[in-house]
């Protein structure tokens, strides 16, 4: 990031705060970010203190200056030696061709590799096939016979084709991907697990914000100047030599509630089922196209938008401003955990995220809806930072439609920068496209029908989510989501639910088109044991049962149309 | 029959993580083909629509996460394939081997009435390699297929678009006639006839 170097931005923040806690709200509700705060903002300072519960001393407090308290930091970074000392990551045992190759007697001092003798002995003393006691062996026939190097070998399958939209952070730099397996390695190998794909992203993600606003010990060591405490803490906590050290940690206390909740299935089952409750809760509509329209089991999508926390949904770039949310939410939640669960809000984020492609979903068969869910139409970090990456910068810098300036209009933004509309035909039309051709850019291209998240605002959304209980949830978060989707639920005394566009100017337009969503087919009463008929909830009620009469189909067709128009006629 | 209704063929892509199916799905689809594609969590899922013999019909090709060993989410991902394609490297001789394990897994998971006439179809890709980096060789590949019921086995380069198409054209014949043998009737088991010419009709009734 262009602007003042680490060191000042770390030493100008800390002066501008009072507390962590402090920083940890402002970061929360998007007063410390790059967008408010450029010249100081360092993405790293904020997830290693409030990860590593590194605390600030004030000057007041009895000491003479303010410092940092960085015992935990050095406990945690030992704690990382001692680890890389115990389990040696066999890259010895890999093919000679691998650039990851090293002999044994390599000696490397970014890799702790050691020529000693003694060192020799653990390696094999280290090789032997996964813990017997292991609970995953009877779950997972493949992964009990995983061995150390077949562990290595999955990783840096995987490693080497991290963040392809950003090739200089792993795929052109051999050093950092070296590193980044390392640091997998041994975290597997402590925690005894198998390595799971996805983990390589999440980590990843903390290996990329801690390299971006590191400082190398070459820089330090020739600016002999900083004599005082807190500049020389400082250079440590950056400290380029830590990196592997430190990405370790965090990942460590990130990860133990997102493996316990995600990467298992039967976890994952349960947080879909608590998730399918929320969306029950909240938008009855949504909840009944999915279970009874589609059919669709949630976990299909849910799997990845959970396990990898939104990085592929919503891209890096967003996801590490959405990280900086959900890592101060989780501190203020609960300062003094040790590890910092930042799932919290997750499962409000997705609803919010289905809320704003709601007009596109229930104009959705299952295929088109699947392929939505899974190829969330979100601006792409290309577009929204058009030359974002310059050498030793952070990936994200200042945007240009600030989101900050919309998040004071004070009611929900219910424009159409949020969403588009998107045509009934749309996702045909763009299934033939993409078959018709291949100079077909592919589906990423038509980025004007892709929405922007304005993740401050969601955030600040989830958060109120978060905070509400069951019938809280109906009433307010449906509400809530409501100003997202633009439309609006109705349920009437048979327990029919219809949705249709919320606001309308003229009664007749409304009367309009509340019939024609909520149309009722008179021949299919009392079909399902639940009590909504899904045929009213449906614009298109010929996708939903292939049993629809001709008559009856060109009938929804015509309201389909006469709908369209007036909801053209409202956009002008 | 049902001519006016949409038939939809379901496509699932099994095997190891990092043999390319993502590449091969990509190149099918959108003609393209980059060096880094992200590994796949849980599955993807593209659609194409496709022209066969005339008739229209939508492919909806399932790419899985070739790591994963779906519990009971196989259920969920392979329920109601009409065709399972299965994918290894020809320079990883252990993708190869592998092979088997993901067809029993697959015909488990999904719950296939008739296993023996279930459509598998081989896929050995990255064949644009150097020939010394190749470690399993056509006559190999050629005698597991047919020793697991005489599987149409085709060798791919994804990266070159080499015999993709091809490749997928027998996907879906195999998977078409799959669907319209379970349309017409339920237990209906003739053999899949896996050396597709034409219009080959293998429908008895």
């Amino acid at each position: 990031m262009r602007g003042p170097p680490i060191l000042d931005r770390v030493k100008m923040t800390l002066d501008s705060v009072g507390t962590i806690s402090i920083l940890a709200e402002d970061v929360l509700c998007g007063n410390y970010s790059e967008i408010h705060k450029p010249s100081i903002f360092s993405r790293a300072l904020v997830w290693k203190l409030l990860a590593m519960r590194l605390n600030k001393i004030n000057k007041q407090e009895g000491h003479e200056e303010m410092e940092l308290n960085l015992s935990n930091l050095a406990k945690l970074r030992r704690d990382y030696d001692i680890l890389a000392a115990e389990f040696d990551v066999p890259w010895h045992e890999l093919s000679q061709q691998s650039e990851y190759y090293q002999a044994l007697t390599a000696i490397d001092d970014g890799f702790d590799i050691s020529d000693d003798l003694s060192k020799k002995q653990k390696i094999s003393r280290m090789r032997v096939i996964h813990d017997p006691l292991s609970t995953r062996n009877t779950e997972n026939r493949i992964a009990s016979q995983e061995t150390d190097l077949q562990m290595l070998e999955a990783i840096i399958a995987d490693v080497d084709r991290l963040f392809p939209e950003f090739p200089r952070y792993f795929i052109q730099n051999l050093r950092n991907r070296q590193q980044l397996t390392k640091v997998l390695f041994l975290w597997c190998k402590l925690n005894a697990v198998s390595y799971f794909q996805g983990l390589h992203e999440i980590c990843g993600l903390i290996y990329v914000v801690f390299y971006s606003d590191c400082i190398p010990r070459s820089s330090s060591k020739a600016s002999k100047l900083h004599t005082n405490r807190l500049d020389k803490q400082i250079l440590s906590l950056m400290d380029l030599q830590f990196l592997s050290h430190d990405t370790f940690s965090v990942f460590n206390i990130m990860m133990k509630p997102i493996m316990a909740k995600y990467y298992s299935e039967s976890a994952l089952l349960q947080e879909t089922i608590m998730f399918d409750l929320k969306l029950h809760q909240s938008d009855k509509f949504l909840y009944h196209l999915f279970k009874n329209k589609f059919r669709l089991d949630s976990r299909i999508w849910l799997m990845r938008y959970f396990r990898l926390l939104l990085i592929r949904e919503i891209g890096l770039v967003q996801s590490v401003r959405l990280w900086d949310r959900l890592i101060a939410f989780s501190f203020l939640e609960d300062p003094f955990k040790a590890d910092l669960d930042i799932t919290l809000l997750l499962p409000y984020i997705v609803l919010i995220m289905l809320s704003i492609i709601k007009k596109r979903l229930i104009i959705s068969d299952y295929g088109d809806a699947l392929y939505l869910l899974l190829h969330y139409p979100v601006k792409n970090d290309a577009c929204i930072h058009p030359s974002v990456i310059c050498k030793d910068s952070i990936i994200l810098i200042n945007n240009d439609d600030s989101e900050d300036e919309d998040d004071k209009a004070p009611q929900y933004v219910t424009n159409d920068c949020d969403f588009t509309y998107i045509e009934q035909n749309h996702q045909r039309q763009r299934l033939s496209e993409s078959s018709r051709s291949s100079d077909h850019s592919g589906s990423d291209a038509d980025s004007d029908e892709n929405v922007q998240l304005h993740i401050n605002k969601i955030t600040r959304d989830a958060v109120l989510l978060y905070r509400m209980n069951d019938s809280e949830l109906e009433a307010d978060g449906g509400k809530l989501l409501e100003a997202y989707s633009a439309m609006h639920n109705q349920e009437d005394k048979k327990g029919r639910i219809s949705t249709g566009a919320k606001l309308s100017s003229s009664p007749f337009i409304e009367e309009m088109l509340k019939r024609t969503s909520s149309w009722s087919h008179p021949g299919r009463k009392n079909v399902k044991i639940l009590s909504t008929d899904f045929e009213r909830m449906t614009i298109q009620p010929e996708e939903m049962q292939p049993k629809t009469n001709n008559r009856d189909f060109d009938r929804t067709r015509l309201e389909m149309r006469l709908q369209k128009k007036v909801k053209d006629a409202l956009k002008k | 029959m049902s001519s006016r209704r949409k038939t939809i063929l379901k496509v699932i892509i099994l095997g190891d993580s990092g043999v390319g199916k993502t590449s091969l799905m990509q190149q099918f689809i959108n003609g393209k083909f980059s060096q880094q594609y992200k590994a796949t969590i849980g599955a993807d899922f593209l659609p194409k629509e496709l022209n066969i013999d005339d008739k229209q019909v939508t492919m909806q090709i399932w790419d899985t996460a070739g790591q994963e060993r779906f519990q009971s989410l196989g259920v969920a991902f392979y329920r109601g394939s009409d065709c399972c394609v299965l994918v290894f490297d020809v320079t990883n001789t252990k993708s190869f081997e592998n092979l088997q394990s993901w067809r029993d897994e697959f015909l488990i998971q999904a719950n296939i009435k008739d296993p023996d006439n279930f459509p598998f179809v081989v896929i050995g890709n990255k064949i644009d390699v150097e020939e010394n980096k190749r470690m399993v060789s056509s006559k190999k590949a050629q005698a597991l297929c047919a020793s697991l019921g005489n599987i149409p086995y085709f060798e791919t380069s994804a990266k070159e678009a080499v015999n993709v198409e091809q490749a997928f054209d027998v996907v879906a014949r195999c998977a078409l006639q799959q669907e319209e043998s379970l349309e017409y009737s339920d237990d209906y088991t003739d053999a899949v006839n896996i050396h597709v010419d034409g219009d080959n009709s293998s429908c008895g009734c």
